[in-house]
C-alpha cells in the first residue's frame, strides 16, 4: 500500500504592523525586506506583513507591534482624534489603535470600516497598495530656514491680477448650493457649476467620475493650461469642493472655509493663468468626496500613478480664508519626499506676500487631498490657515467669517509658487530648452562606485549657447557649472558621488547674454547596491523628472 | 580575530619547534591562477596570476611548516553599463601554515592550515579619480595541499592548490562585504637543501652522535 503525500503551500495570514521611526536604518530594512508599506507616519509607519517578516525586522532589531493578526476582508482607516478624546466612541464602535497622541487607527471586524466611523471626524483610509517606492528618508536639508526668493516681476504681475471680488463671489456662489456633501444632489451640481466656469474660460475641462463606499459616486473636476515647452510635466493646484458639517450634512453644509476657500483659489488661479503662456501644463482640480475619506483625489492619484503622468507637484488647498487677525501665519505641510516643495513655497510665500509661512513635515497629517498624492508618489503639499476655526465642520461655516485680505493673500503665495513652477514664457530671451533628458552611467569597482551624467537636448533657435545647473535639492539652490555657455546639445558631468540626490536644469543663452527659462529638471537618484552584475547593463534606478 | 591570533600563536609556538628539528628544508618558486571566490572579483579582474614564494621545513614524522610570500597584480574594469573604467589591483600575501604530509619517495605531498596575511590596494587608474581607491591589510585563513615529484637528488616539480577565506569586512556598492579569497592552483619547481645542512645547522650534537 502506499501513501500519496501532497504538499500544499498554504499562504501564512498578513498582520498589520506598526514600525517605528526609531533609526535611520530603518528605511534600508524595510527596502532590503521588500516590505508592503501601507502608509507613513510622522513617528512610525504601518505595513502589512507576514509572520515571517515580522521575524526578519526583529532580527535586525526593529520593535515592530502587532496591531491587527489577520488582515483579510478588512479596510483601515486613520482617523484624526485630537486628545484621543473620541476614543472611547470610536471603541464601542470598531477597534482601534492608537498611533500617535492625534491619530488613532479604526477598522471594524464585521464590515467596511467607514460605515462605522461618526461623520465630522478627519480621516484617511490606508492605501492598498505599496507606498514604499515612494518613501524618502528625512533629507540632511537644514530645518526651518527659509531664505526670501527673489521676486520675479513677471510672477509678480501676474499674482496682481487675483481679484478679491472673484474670491469672494465664487465662495458665495458655493456656499448658496446650502450643502455640497458628497452624496447630495447639491454636491453634484456644485461640481456643474466649476466644471461650466472652467469652460467659460475657454479651457479644456472634464470630469472625472468614481464610486465610493459602495452606494455613492461624484466626480472631480478638472481643467488645463497645457505647456508650450513641457506639456506632459504636469503642475496641479486643487482643492475639495464637497462640504460637511456634523449634525445636518445632507441639508446644511455651507463649508465657506472647508473649503469653497480652496475652491475659489483654484478656479481664480485657472481664470488668471488661462490668459499666460506657460513652459509646464498646469491641471486645476476641484476634488469631490474628500470629507468621506479623500475619495476624489484618490481616484485621480491612482489614475495618474497608472498611467505613469509626470506630476512636478501638487499644491492642495484647504481652508485658506479664516484668520484671527492680526495673525498671518499660513501653514504649508509637507512629507519627507515633498520637502523640496514646502521649502518652495515657504519662499514665494515670503518673496510675494504678507503672510508668514510656517513649513512643517508632518507625515501624520493626512486629512485632506495632498495625502492621496502622497500615496501616489507625487510631491504635494496642504497649505492651510494656521489657526484653528471654530465653524469648522459646523452649519456656521459661512463667508461672513472669512477674511478676504487673509484669503487674498493666502491665494497669492498659492498662485506665486504655482507660477514660479510653471514658468511663465518670456519675451526677448530664447525659448525654454526642451527635450532636456538625459542618462546615468554607473561605474563599480570591489569598493567603490562613481557615476557620470549625461545630458542632451534639443538646439534652441537663436540661442548662442547653453548653461548647466545642479543642485542637491529637487527646485531649488541650483548652481551654474558651466563657466561659459557651451555649444554643443550635450552635456557630461563626471564624476559624481552615488549616495546623493543630482537634479539638473539647462537654459539657452541669447547671443545678447539674454538667458531662458530653466527646461524640465533631470533627477539622479542615489544608487543601490548593484545587486546582480551579471544582468548587465545595470539595474536603472534613476528618475527622469520626477515621478514614478 | 580572536581565532586568528590563537591559531597565529600555535604557529609562532610550533615555528622554533619544527625549524630547528627539520629533517628536511625546501624552497619553492611557483605560479599559476587565483580564482576568486567572489563572482564580482572574477567579473572586474578575472582571475590573477600570483607569484609565489616559499620555504619549508618538514621533519621525518611528515609535520611541516611553509612561510611564504605571494604577490597579484591584474587590471580590470569597472562594472555597471557599457562604458568602462580601468582599475588596477595588487595584493601581497603572506601565507603560514603548519602540514602534515607523506613521502613516498617519488612524490611527497602535503595538506596544511594556516593563515595568511595580506596587504591589498585597489586603485581607479583614470585620471581624477585617485581618490576611489581602496587599500587596507586583512587576515585570512587557508588549506592547502601540495605535491611534490622529485626529478632529481634536489628538485622537484611541485603543484598546489589552496584554498583561502579572506573577508574585507568592506560593505561595497556591490550588495555584499567584499571576500577577497579564493582558491589558487600553482605549478612550479621545489629545491630541497640537504638534510644535513638543516641539521648541521640546529642540532650540531645529533651530527657528532651519527659519526
Amino acid at each position: 500500500m502506499s501513501a500519496a503525500v501532497i504538499l500544499v503551500s498554504v499562504p501564512q495570514p498578513r498582520h498589520l504592523v506598526k514600525i517605528p521611526k526609531a533609526e535611520p536604518a530603518v528605511w534600508t530594512i524595510l527596502e532590503r525586506l521588500q516590505l508592503d508599506v501601507a502608509q507613513e507616519l510622522q513617528t512610525c509607519f504601518l505595513a502589512r506583513a507576514t509572520m515571517d517578516e515580522v521575524r526578519a525586522l526583529r532580527r535586525k532589531g526593529v520593535p515592530v507591534a502587532v496591531l491587527d493578526w489577520n488582515i483579510d476582508n478588512k479596510d483601515y482607516i486613520l482617523v484624526g482624534d485630537p486628545g484621543l478624546s473620541r476614543r472611547p466612541l470610536l471603541e464601542r464602535r470598531g477597534r482601534v489603535a492608537v498611533l500617535e497622541s492625534n491619530l488613532v487607527l479604526f477598522w471594524s471586524d464585521r464590515g467596511p470600516s467607514a460605515r462605522s466611523l461618526p461623520r465630522g471626524l478627519s480621516r484617511k483610509p490606508l492605501p492598498d497598495w505599496s507606498v514604499l517606492p515612494y518613501l524618502r528618508p528625512p533629507s540632511a536639508a537644514p530645518a526651518g530656514v527659509i531664505a526670501r526668493a527673489e521676486r520675479d516681476p513677471v510672477v509678480e504681475s501676474i499674482l496682481d491680477e487675483i481679484s478679491a471680488a472673484k474670491l469672494r463671489a465664487a465662495v458665495q456662489s458655493l456656499q448658496d448650493f446650502k450643502t455640497r456633501y458628497a452624496s447630495t444632489s447639491q454636491c453634484e451640481s456644485a461640481g456643474a457649476f466649476i466644471y461650466e466656469g472652467f469652460r467659460g474660460l475657454g479651457l479644456p475641462t472634464e470630469y472625472q467620475a468614481f464610486n465610493f463606499e459602495g452606494a455613492y459616486s461624484s466626480r472631480n473636476v478638472i481643467a488645463e493650461v497645457r505647456g508650450v515647452s513641457y506639456p506632459d510635466d504636469i503642475l496641479i493646484i486643487g482643492g475639495h469642493y464637497d462640504s460637511i458639517s456634523r449634525t445636518s450634512p445632507e441639508i446644511s453644509a455651507p463649508g465657506a472655509d472647508d473649503n469653497a476657500s480652496g475652491t475659489a483659489a483654484a478656479v481664480e488661479a485657472a481664470r488668471i493663468l488661462a490668459r499666460h503662456p506657460l513652459d509646464f501644463t498646469v491641471r486645476f482640480i476641484a476634488f469631490s468626496a474628500e470629507e468621506w475619506g479623500l475619495h476624489g483625489s484618490k481616484a485621480y492619484a491612482r489614475r495618474a500613478r497608472d498611467q505613469g503622468e509626470r506630476i512636478i507637484g501638487v499644491v492642495n488647498l484647504d481652508m485658506i480664508a479664516y484668520v484671527k487677525k492680526p495673525d498671518t501665519l499660513v501653514d504649508i505641510i509637507v512629507n519627507d519626499a515633498s520637502s523640496w516643495l514646502g521649502d518652495k513655497a515657504a519662499r514665494a510665500t515670503s518673496a510675494y506676500t504678507t503672510l508668514s509661512p510656517r513649513k512643517s513635515i508632518n507625515a501624520s497629517f493626512v486629512y485632506s487631498d495632498h495625502a492621496s498624492f502622497w500615496d501616489a508618489g507625487y510631491p504635494a503639499l496642504l497649505e492651510i490657515e494656521a489657526g484653528d476655526n471654530p465653524y469648522y465642520h459646523q452649519t456656521t461655516d459661512t463667508i461672513d467669517t472669512l477674511d478676504f485680505d487673509f484669503f487674498t493673500q493666502t491665494t497669492r503665495a498659492a498662485l506665486a509658487v504655482l507660477t514660479e513652477l510653471a514658468q511663465p514664457v518670456r519675451a526677448g530671451v530664447p525659448a525654454t530648452p526642451t527635450g532636456f533628458s538625459g542618462r546615468v552611467v554607473t561605474y563599480y569597482s570591489l569598493f567603490n562606485a562613481t557615476q557620470k551624467a549625461v545630458l542632451s537636448w534639443k538646439a534652441v533657435t537663436g540661442a548662442a549657447g547653453y548653461h548647466i545647473y545642479r543642485s542637491g535639492r529637487s527646485h531649488l539652490d541650483y548652481v551654474r557649472i558651466t563657466s561659459s555657455p557651451i555649444a554643443a546639445t550635450t552635456y557630461t558631468d563626471a564624476y559624481l558621488g552615488i549616495d546623493s540626490y543630482y537634479y539638473y536644469v539647462i537654459t539657452a543663452v541669447g547671443a545678447d547674454g539674454g538667458e531662458s527659462n530653466p527646461s524640465r529638471e533631470f533627477e539622479v537618484n542615489p544608487q543601490g547596491p548593484l545587486a546582480d552584475v551579471s544582468g548587465l547593463p545595470r539595474l536603472t534606478l534613476i528618475r527622469n523628472g520626477g515621478r514614478p | 580575530m580572536k581565532c586568528k591570533f590563537l591559531a597565529l600563536g600555535l604557529i609562532l609556538l610550533l615555528i622554533p619547534a619544527l625549524t630547528a628539528r627539520a629533517d628536511r628544508v625546501g624552497i619553492s618558486l611557483s605560479s599559476g591562477l587565483f580564482l576568486p571566490s567572489m563572482k564580482e572579483f572574477r567579473q572586474i579582474y578575472g582571475s590573477p596570476i600570483p607569484l609565489a614564494f616559499a620555504v619549508s621545513w618538514t621533519k621525518t614524522s611528515g609535520l611541516g611548516f611553509s612561510l611564504g610570500i605571494e604577490y597579484v597584480d591584474k587590471s580590470g574594469h569597472t562594472l555597471g553599463g557599457g562604458e568602462t573604467l580601468p582599475l588596477r589591483f595588487r595584493m601581497w600575501t603572506i601565507p603560514v601554515a603548519i602540514s602534515f604530509g607523506y613521502d613516498r619517495g617519488w612524490i611527497r605531498y602535503a595538506a596544511g592550515l594556516g593563515l595568511s596575511f595580506n596587504s591589498y590596494k585597489e586603485t581607479w587608474e583614470a585620471a581624477g579619480l585617485e581618490n576611489l581607491g581602496s587599500s587596507s591589510q586583512r587576515v585570512g585563513y587557508l588549506a592547502l595541499l601540495t605535491v611534490e615529484v622529485p626529478f632529481s637528488s634536489r628538485f622537484a616539480a611541485l603543484a598546489r592548490i589552496r584554498y583561502m577565506t579572506l573577508s574585507t569586512n568592506a560593505s561595497s556598492f556591490l550588495g555584499h562585504i567584499v571576500n577577497l579569497g579564493g582558491t589558487s592552483l600553482q605549478l612550479g619547481i621545489a629545491y630541497s637543501f640537504a638534510a644535513d645542512i638543516a641539521v648541521r645547522v640546529s642540532d650540531p650534537g645529533r651530527r657528532n652522535h651519527e659519526r
